[in-house]
């Protein structure tokens, strides 16, 4: 193929002239990455090394000292503690409801699957600082749902949803979940989608009930997307900020204080004076962190993918 | 062919930009002046169109772009600026310290604005080091006096209820909170503050602590700070047991100033603490008129309160060093100067930054002089580090960054939910950290000692003038 490109001294005239346009219409996108990406990043690492407010010149030079003090502050701790627990907690929950949608959703009898799938993703595309701020006034003491509890008798007193560090971390998670459901549940139709129909068609010849079907064939066959879901919803889960901003801010005590909330509060919220610098530390200690998991994931998403094939064809056979 | 065509186009659109930049250009009036001005408090987006106004009409050369920016995004938008070489002519920000903008060279000083004769119609220590003046130069703009914090009640529901004590003591409190809460069958509650607002909690709790405890916050005989004392484990104490017997509401514990204040001005508290605007806003936002203001409630009938008197950066307006039109904005300063604090007290602000005798507004509810009052009673000048030693800034500044990362108002919230269960622990734990990280400062600042921080001749809640300092 290199071959047939090159000509003569090199490259064609017409192949050069397809390559200079080629790197004009990139070089919007390589602009914007290295300005919008690239840099930001960069800069992100090189911040964490100085005491800096996020104005005037990097002058104060203090080398791992934010790094240090990271790994010192309970605070921290709290809030990184606080991001794992409500990663395991969404993914655990949006996860396995959205395969158990996906898979009520799939089933080609349904009437009106078209509608449900919309209903469920709707929450997809609304902004999650609303969802917040509506939600904060759903599960608020005076709220809608503590009214309805009390109407149809379940409790005499309001519960104090938001205000209880275990039942606003429940919340958070149950909320968090609901708004992406949708979406996961997109992903696990796309697996369900994709297996062969001759598979189950050999599966029934073969006497397998419903529940044998989905134990042996349909789980496992959803291995390869399921982990690549599992990698998309961890990292996407573990930079929650705008639902932990308006619903708990994160609050009651710190109890729900995320990691990301933790980040903003020191570079533009702080009870002193802006701390970009320390702000910038504890991002990189996220993105490092997030980077590992992913890699973790990234290898089981591999592995699976790569048994896939063997059991698939020697089953079929 | 194509070539030419794509020649042809790319000449055409490089034209028609070139030709939209003239134009805009060529529509502004080349002698008129654009003065940009971004502001941050609430009741600025009423006065400052009305002021802007008249001074354009005034000065048909000169134009003021008022931006009210958002207070919750306004320290990125600042950020921003400052990086972008890009400040407005004239702002008004709490995202950054007078001295952080002085050191970095971003503030014009506005000497001129502000001669001895206009400085003595100011209220005193407004024009004080670390207050509006770094040596010997003003750099902010004074707007207000700073502020204060104060119990509201709501006189319908008193009323309502037949309950004719506005209560000045803790118990007195306590036993009217419970009083409302039964006999409006827990559909009214007693007492409300935003409890997830921060600045609120903290700043309302060091005042109520300094009654039992005058050295709470800067012990400033010693020069240490206090935090594990009388006043404010009492006051946490107090507010945990309004709470557990129903006059305080557990709304608190969920909701911020703004929610707290509608919730009040609907009826569903009798009492609101909150700070001195907040007179202001139940007006204008709530529309609510039925409202009374006390002082807060002191544990002994006798018991006294003070506050550190002081301007933020908040309180006032800066000129961006980068102005290219000074003689203009001078201009209109003076104009503020001049016409600024009577539209305030007419919109209603109490604390204005000039002697509010002075001052010919008509305020819009007769409350605000019971505002006056408390804020007269209650804020004082306290002994002030700067004026001893103008780099203690740097202590200060480093001990708020490395100082532990709660304060006593979060440990009451944390108190409240039950999440804090040994709070004198908590407390002690919090102090010994601040007195740590007040000891590294010392350390790393050679110029500055203890000493500078210790005022063995401070007598409590008496003002500490100029003349005490020297």
């Amino acid at each position: 193929m290199a071959k047939k490109i090159k000509s003569g001294n090199g490259i064609s005239k017409y192949n050069r002239n397809k390559y200079i346009w080629a790197y004009i219409f990139i070089l919007p996108q390589i602009i914007v990455f290295f300005g919008f990406s690239l840099y930001p990043i960069v800069m992100s690492y090189v911040y964490s090394f100085y005491d800096w407010s996020g104005i005037g010149p990097l002058t104060n030079f203090v080398g791992l000292k934010n790094y240090t003090r990271i790994l010192t502050e309970s605070s921290f701790w709290n809030a990184f503690g606080n991001t794992f627990v409500y990663t395991a907690g969404f993914t655990v929950v949006s996860i396995s409801v959205a395969l158990i949608l996906a898979l009520v959703l799939n089933n080609p009898n349904l009437k009106g699957r078209g509608i449900y799938r919309t209903v469920y993703f709707l929450p997809v595309v609304t902004t999650m600082a609303i969802i917040g701020i509506v939600m904060q006034n759903i599960f608020g003491t005076q709220g809608f749902f503590n009214e309805f509890l009390k109407a149809i008798g379940l409790i005499d007193q309001s519960i104090s949803w938001l205000s209880n560090p275990i039942l606003a971390m429940i919340l958070l998670i149950i909320i968090g979940s609901w708004k992406e459901i949708g979406i996961t549940m997109i992903y696990w139709l796309t697996g369900l989608q994709m297996i062969p129909r001759e598979v189950y068609e050999a599966a029934r010849i073969d006497g397998a009930g419903s529940w044998q079907t989905l134990r042996y064939i349909t789980l496992p066959l959803l291995k390869p997307i399921g982990a690549t879901i599992l990698l998309l919803t961890v990292v996407s889960s573990m930079r929650v900020f705008d639902l932990v901003k308006t619903l708990t801010e994160g609050g009651p005590y710190f109890a729900t204080e995320t990691l990301e909330l933790y980040i903003y509060r020191f570079a533009f919220a702080p009870d002193g004076p802006s701390q970009v610098g320390f702000a910038s530390a504890a991002g990189v200690v996220l993105g490092l962190t997030v980077f590992i998991i992913s890699l973790i994931l990234g290898w089981v998403v591999y592995k699976v993918s790569g048994q896939k094939r063997k059991p698939l064809g020697g089953g079929i056979k | 062919m194509k070539k030419k065509i794509v020649v042809l186009l790319s000449a055409f659109l490089l034209l028609m930009i070139l030709a939209a930049c003239q134009s805009e250009e060529a529509e502004g009036d080349s002698n008129e002046v654009t003065l940009e001005l971004w502001n941050n408090l609430a009741s600025g987006s009423t006065f400052f169109p009305k002021l802007i106004e008249e001074f354009e009409a005034e000065n048909p050369g000169i134009k003021i772009e008022l931006n009210n920016v958002n207070v919750e995004s306004s320290d990125a938008e600042y950020q921003a600026a400052i990086s972008d070489n890009s400040l407005p002519d004239m702002f008004i920000t709490d995202a950054f310290s007078m001295n952080e903008l002085v050191d970095l060279d971003l503030v014009h000083e506005l000497n001129s604005v502000f001669p001895e004769e206009a400085q003595e119609e100011y209220t005193e220590g407004v024009f004080d080091e670390g207050n509006t003046r770094i040596g010997d130069n003003i750099y902010l703009f004074p707007i207000f006096k700073g502020g204060t914090y104060m119990m509201y009640y709501n006189k319908a529901v008193l009323e309502e209820l037949g309950i004719d004590t506005v209560p000045e003591t803790w118990d007195e409190l306590l036993a009217v909170g419970k009083e409302v809460y039964e006999k409006s069958d827990g559909n009214t509650e007693g007492l409300i503050f935003g409890g997830t607002s921060g600045w609120l909690v903290d700043a309302f709790v060091q005042l109520m602590a300094t009654e039992l405890s005058p050295e709470s916050r800067m012990d400033y005989v010693n020069g240490e700070y206090s935090f594990n004392n009388e006043g404010n484990v009492e006051t946490i104490e107090f507010l945990k047991k309004m709470l557990d017997e129903n006059a305080l509401s557990r709304l608190t514990l969920e909701t911020n100033s703004t929610v707290a204040r509608e919730y009040f001005a609907v009826g569903r508290t009798a009492f609101l603490i909150d700070g001195n605007w907040t007179g202001q806003l139940l007006e204008d936002e709530n529309e609510f008129s039925d409202w009374g203001v006390v002082q807060l409630p002191t544990k002994n009938p006798d018991g006294k309160q003070y506050g550190e008197f002081g301007v933020s950066s908040n309180d006032g307006m800066f000129v961006s060093n980068n102005t290219e039109h000074w003689d203009e904005v001078e201009k209109f300063l003076i104009f503020l100067r001049d016409n600024m604090y009577e539209e305030l007290v007419n919109v209603g602000e109490a604390t204005i930054a000039k002697e509010f005798d002075l001052v010919d507004g008509e305020a819009p509810f007769e409350q605000i002089e019971d505002i006056q009052d408390i804020f007269s009673t209650v804020s004082i000048q306290v002994p002030n580090s700067l004026t001893v030693n103008p780099e203690a800034l740097d202590v200060q500044l480093e001990v708020l960054k490395n100082g532990p990362d709660s304060s006593p108002g979060e440990i009451l919230m944390g108190y409240l939910t039950g999440q804090v269960s040994d709070l004198e622990g908590e407390l002690e734990s919090y102090e010994s950290a601040y007195n740590k990280a007040f000891d590294d400062a010392l350390e790393a600042h050679e110029s500055v000692t203890r000493e500078d921080f210790q005022f063995p001749d401070w007598v409590p809640y008496e003002p500490y003038t100029e003349e005490d300092h020297q």
